[in-house]
């Protein structure tokens, strides 16, 4: 298959399969990426980062950042009109029987299996792209970066910050270690 | 209520797409800011259905919420229109921004932020994953199953299609056939 029929089928599965959007994207895109050798950890975390702090779908970011760095402006598009056809042309063909779906018992039933399947989802990303930060193990190098993890973690859970401060606030503490010469 | 022309539909999601800054699960006060109180062409109640529904089928919460939207306000091709309108600032904003920095890693500067924004990006995972748990994994039996879940992923039995497909039998298989008494006519 060439990248760009690769790419679209790529990200096709990975909306197709993920429902509540750009975060329960991450741990597929991470997956598919990873297996199909796209991008390094690092710098799979690095798009992650400049899709979450740039307005407009994190999904649609993240397709057209992995479409572009792996076959330039088309693959771009390639990934972008995949991540984006699933649902819209789902919800086309529904049209108004849309509303219904969500109050059937069997898409409750189902949304009620999800859930523990989508939290050990985001958590076992969480736990592999952490340990993809500290290439070091327990050393002084680990340091910055698991204090800027607990900082932002505790924000997110005890205040409600919401992502944009966040990413702006991590941003520039990368810089003051850079320029401090802490690695 | 009048019916939207395609190009004030279509300057309604541009607008959408370039300012809805923390992706899908933030957007609901974007999509009121300009559906309902700027152009007054939905209610805010109407903007959280269509926005309800959005987030329940799979793909991207925000152009599922123009296609939904654009159908209800005026047909097929308007959806169409909105979707395209509502991805296409994201699109050429990454595209600059890839072209800027992709060819710039090793620049101190951009180093030095990229590495203070990957911990938080891990934070932001984790912290989407606790939020979810709290709101939803209200049992030690369904904790149990999310660790399992976490376990598989992790040792790399499963995929996450696998293991999305195996939640979503197990939840129908559980309460699929079990009537709420509140859905009786």
């Amino acid at each position: 298959m060439n990248p760009h029929a690769l790419l679209f089928w790529a990200f096709f599965k990975i909306s197709l399969f993920s429902i509540g959007g750009g975060y329960n994207m991450v741990p597929l895109m991470q997956h598919e990426v990873e297996t199909r050798g796209w991008l390094p950890s690092g710098r799979f975390m690095d798009m992650l980062a400049i899709s979450e702090a740039t307005p407009g779908p994190i999904a649609v970011n993240l397709a057209t950042f992995a479409g572009y760095q792996v076959a330039g402006v088309s693959g771009a598009a390639a990934a972008t009109a995949g991540v984006c056809l699933p649902g819209a042309a789902l919800l086309l063909a529904l049209g108004l029987m849309a509303s219904h779906l969500r109050e059937t018992p069997a898409f409750r039933a189902a949304m009620r299996g999800l859930m523990p399947a989508l939290v050990g989802l985001l958590t076992a990303t969480a736990i592999r792209l952490g340990l993809a930060l500290v290439p070091a193990g327990v050393a002084p190098d680990s340091l910055p970066p698991l204090l800027i993890f607990a900082v932002v973690l505790g924000l997110i859970l005890r205040r409600k910050t919401p992502p944009l401060p966040l990413l702006a606030g991590s941003a520039a503490a990368g810089i003051v270690f850079m320029l401090a010469g802490i690695p | 209520m009048t019916r939207p022309t395609y190009p004030a539909l279509a300057w309604s999601f541009l607008r959408i797409g370039a300012t809805a800054f923390g992706g899908g699960m933030a957007a609901l006060p974007v999509f009121e800011a300009e559906l309902a109180a700027r152009r007054r062409w939905l209610t805010s109640a109407e903007v959280a259905e269509e926005y309800a529904i959005a987030q329940s089928v799979p793909g991207v919460i925000i152009v599922n919420f123009a296609v939904l939207a654009g159908l209800r306000l005026a047909g097929k091709r308007a959806a169409v229109l909105s979707a395209f309108a509502v991805a296409l600032p994201s699109f050429f904003v990454i595209l600059a921004l890839a072209a800027l920095v992709g060819t710039r890693w090793d620049n101190r500067w951009v180093a030095g932020a990229l590495a203070g924004l990957r911990p938080a990006v891990v934070a932001l995972i984790a912290g989407a994953a606790v939020r979810l748990g709290r709101r939803h994994l209200r049992s030690p039996l369904l904790l149990a199953a999310a660790a399992a879940g976490a376990a598989l992923m992790l040792g790399r039995v499963l995929g996450p299609v696998p293991l999305i497909l195996a939640g979503a039998g197990a939840g129908l298989a559980i309460h699929g056939f079990r009537r709420r008494p509140e859905a009786a006519p």
